[in-house]
């Protein structure tokens, strides 16, 4: 579990429509580096890089 | 490493109508056409392009196998001739023999050996251009006027 | 929740406090919630906190060299923490010996045992840290540090304890991820992505030329080929009406085939016999054979090969004339046998001179002979051929004489055959492998094929790359900006709470905190006295401890001792609050009001006190009670007594007698 302000922050950054499923997906990862459960070798950390990268497209509208 | 022959793309430029019409099939003749020319004039061009030249094989490729032994021995007497080394001097022959012939390697030259026969060639062409500058279009006509050329010399 | 650390004993033995068994075990067996330790001033409390600290954190944090905490009249001491985390047991032993100076750290863990070494678990690490254990294992004197903005331990607290730094982990996977990715880029720019992107352009436009002029150019050819087989018949056919002119053609054309088959039989003959350099000049011929007579005069090969020097110069101890082989000699005929022969050069000068003599006649011009013959051959066949070709011109202009139109078809037929020439060099220039041009200037379609695919290729992986950098920046940015902006809600966040507790704590002091960064800053106020200091502390911390998702005992050494009177029932009544494990370590003279306000508060929140007190030795009186006492151990050097009658009797602020 995180805290609360650190979700809401995650969830503020990515909450246009094109960002939302890529947050998710950061939060999830932020919480089991916190609780000391994410998984440390190369491999698995890039999957998981793969499914961020993965999960938005990039739009001229999208920075900031 | 057995060190290639080397000829300028100039040189292989110059006979590119003999190759486009198929009178020429290997590099290496134009290379042999060159060498023998250098070998005439007895003179070597030591220019560093000449050591950068495009490769070519490593050893006497095709009818020029049968032919190596000649060629070899014509390129020592030249050489010898060249550097001003008499008959007499044995300890001379000698050295000349050693620094140039490897028979473990392919072409049966040592890397200088290899070198000294670029240069020769690199000459060879630049007489050949200054004698014959058309490039030739036809072998039967240039036939003619390089043996005539090699006799000059 | 992942961190929830519960100490359940500490012992010591042989050290410089007394020893001592500890055990926080309440009433259930489990540790008990409130926990007060009455150690008077020279019990060796200070020391005890320091170990706890350092049993956490490791030893950097000691002060002392390691045998000044070992019982003057030992040399062997140890200290050991027992505590839970998630319930799990954990252990850690330190050892101190005297004579050594050493320290000896044992740590036990829960499925593995006992181990050499000071092993933290890794959700305990961010907490178990030199600067963060004093936040919890309380010094007075960090209060005031929180205050001092050249200390960062205000926002590394927060940062730890709510993990703030697995952005930043969060971060460089990311990072990482775009490095692993784009490692065989070359260029993660517009400008890289442009340059190719033109390249590409450029060969696809070329492409496309080249590829309509070849198609072109072979629908050219096959149309001409056509016309001129259509010319040539007429041509024929016009010849034909002049029977004599006609067979003078075909006679000249024959011939012309014969000569062009001559000329290409004795080229080929010339061309090989040249490939034999004696057959060019009779000089090369004398040449070739003066120096085979010279081998032979010079006795080359010699039977003394360069093995023999190399031999000699390495194995033997006298030379073959009897000197004895210095090393210097030695070196001299090993450099020198460089000039000699080896036995393969020896056979190979052996080769050559007979294939010398079985080959090169010495009859003097003997082989130009033979050459010179066959090129007068290969003069002759050309001129045979250009004698066959100045006859079929005649036979041409005899006949346009007769029929004036045959001009016109013969001239046509020429045209033809030019342009035929022309188009069928390019379309050779199209289909060959190799092309050295500049994308406008390429002609061969396997290159200029080959070159676009790499082209595309290019353009496709650094606009990925680009794209993946966008992106790896666009996540950055984004990671930062929400870990930037959870730490400043949290700051703001703790310091209203904290802002709350204050007020409850001094409700007749204005003192508050204005905000949180590296350190904690009063609002209006440099700092305050060293009440006000502690109290803000312990308003910052327990709403710190109280809103993690991480629980962590509190340990204090006299929470309330530089508190005014009034301030300290309220104190007292904010301890059992401050965690869900408090350890206060007290002396007789803060036990006014203090107490008091922290059973009032552990009563309504239904936490149980156990009250203990430790002392070195006393007065026989105080001896005596507390042998009376039903919870009473004495150790080698100490008295430990369980219980709050005795706890609230106990008088000794100074030091121990």
């Amino acid at each position: 579990m995180i805290d609360k302000a650190l979700e809401d922050s995650i969830k503020e950054q990515f909450a246009s429509p094109d960002l939302q499923a890529c947050g998710a997906i950061l939060l999830r990862w932020l919480e089991d580096l916190a609780e000391g459960g994410a998984e440390n070798d190369k491999e698995s950390i890039a999957n998981r890089a793969d499914l961020v990268f993965g999960a938005f497209e990039l739009k001229t509208t999208s920075a900031t | 490493m057995a060190a290639p022959f080397r000829l300028s793309l100039d040189a292989r430029q110059h006979f590119k109508n003999l190759y486009d019409n198929k009178h020429l099939l290997l590099d290496f003749d134009a290379f042999y056409f060159c060498l023998i020319i250098g070998l005439a004039k007895c003179k070597i061009n030591t220019e560093i392009s000449v050591a950068n030249a495009p490769e070519m094989v490593d050893d006497f490729p095709g009818p020029y196998r049968n032919q190596r032994d000649y060629i070899i021995a014509l390129f020592l007497s030249r050489e010898l001739k060249r550097l001003g080394i008499e008959a007499s001097n044995k300890k001379g022959l000698n050295q000349i023999v050693a620094r140039m012939l490897m028979p473990d390697s392919k072409s049966k030259l040592t890397n200088e050996g290899v070198k000294c026969m670029n240069q020769y060639a690199a000459m060879g062409f630049d007489v050949l251009k200054e004698n014959i500058p058309n490039k030739p279009v036809y072998l039967e006509a240039f036939l003619q006027s390089y043996v005539e050329l090699v006799r000059k010399l | 929740m992942s961190v929830n650390v519960k100490i359940v004993k500490i012992t010591s033995k042989n050290l410089r406090c007394p020893d001592y068994v500890i055990d926080f075990a309440g009433s259930d067996g489990n540790p008990c919630p409130v926990v007060l330790l009455q150690m008077p001033n020279g019990t060796g409390k200070t020391t005890t906190l320091e170990l706890l600290r350092a049993a956490f954190a490791g030893e950097t944090i000691l002060t002392d060299p390691y045998k000044d905490y070992v019982d003057k009249d030992c040399i062997e001491g140890q200290f050991q923490v027992d505590f839970t985390n998630n319930s799990l047991p954990y252990t850690i032993t330190m050892k101190f010996n005297s004579d050594s100076n050493g320290l000896e750290y044992n740590t036990t863990r829960p499925n593995i045992g006992i181990s050499k070494g000071h092993f933290v678990p890794s959700e305990l690490k961010p907490f178990f840290r030199p600067d963060f254990v004093k936040l919890f294992v309380f010094d007075g004197e960090l209060a005031v540090q929180l205050m001092d903005r050249k200390r960062t331990n205000a926002n590394t607290a927060i940062e730890s304890l709510f993990q703030l730094n697995e952005f930043n982990h969060l971060i460089q996977n990311i990072e990482a991820y775009y490095e692993q990715k784009t490692v065989n880029s070359s260029s993660n720019t517009d400008k890289g992505v442009n340059r190719w992107k033109n390249k590409r352009d450029k060969l696809k436009a070329r492409q496309s030329k080249v590829l309509d002029m070849y198609s072109k150019d072979k629908d050219l050819l096959e149309s001409i080929k056509l016309h001129l087989e259509h010319l040539k018949e007429e041509y024929a056919d016009r010849l034909k009406m002049n029977s004599e002119l006609k067979d003078k053609m075909n006679s000249a054309l024959k011939q012309k085939t014969i000569a062009k088959e001559k000329v290409a039989l004795y080229r080929k003959e010339v061309f090989d016999i040249i490939k034999a350099p004696y057959t060019i000049h009779e000089k090369f011929a004398q040449e070739i054979l003066e120096l085979k007579s010279n081998f032979d005069q010079a006795k080359l090969p010699e039977s003394a090969a360069r093995e023999f020097f190399v031999e000699l110069a390495t194995n033997e101890d006298r030379c073959i004339c009897g000197t004895e082989l210095t090393s210097a000699l030695r070196q001299a005929i090993h450099d020198r046998s460089i000039n000699y022969l080896g036995s393969e050069d020896m056979a190979y000068i052996n080769t050559l001179k007979t294939s010398v003599s079985e080959n090169v006649s010495p009859i003097m011009g003997a082989h130009s002979k033979h050459l010179d013959e066959q090129l007068a051959l290969l003069n002759s066949a050309i001129l045979e051929e250009q004698q066959a070709e100045n006859e079929i011109s005649q036979v041409d202009i005899e006949g346009r004489l007769d029929d004036p139109d045959l001009g016109k078809v013969s001239e046509a037929i020429k045209k033809d055959e030019l342009q035929m020439r022309e188009i069928e060099a390019r379309l050779e220039k199209y289909e060959r492998n190799d092309d050295n041009g500049s994308e406008d200037e390429l002609f061969s379609i396997s290159v200029l094929k080959k070159e676009l695919e790499w082209a595309r290729f290019k353009v496709a992986e650094i606009t990925k790359t680009i794209e993946l950098k966008e992106k790896r920046d666009l996540l950055c940015q984004k990671l930062r900006a929400a870990r930037d902006i959870a730490r400043r809600k949290l700051a703001l966040q703790i310091c209203e709470e904290a802002n709350e507790r204050i007020s409850v704590l001094m409700p007749f002091n204005d003192i508050r905190l204005d905000k949180i960064d590296q350190s904690l800053h009063l609002r209006n106020k440099a700092g305050g006295s060293e009440g006000e200091t502690l109290s803000v502390a312990y308003a910052f911390l327990s709403t710190l401890f109280n809103r993690a998702e991480v629980s962590l005992p509190f340990i204090v050494d006299s929470p309330a001792n530089a508190i005014d009177l009034a301030v300290r029932t309220q104190v007292g009544g904010f301890v059992p609050k401050l965690a869900q494990q408090v350890i206060a370590f007290t002396i007789s003279s803060e036990r006014e009001n203090f107490i008091s306000g922290l059973k009032k508060t552990a009563k309504e929140k239904s936490r149980e006190v156990k009250f203990i007190t430790l002392f070195k030795n006393g007065p026989d009186e105080l001896v005596k009670l507390a042998e009376g006492q039903v919870d009473f151990v004495k150790s080698r050097n100490g008295f430990m007594v369980t219980g709050e009658s005795f706890f609230n009797q106990f008088q000794q602020n100074s030091e121990a007698e």
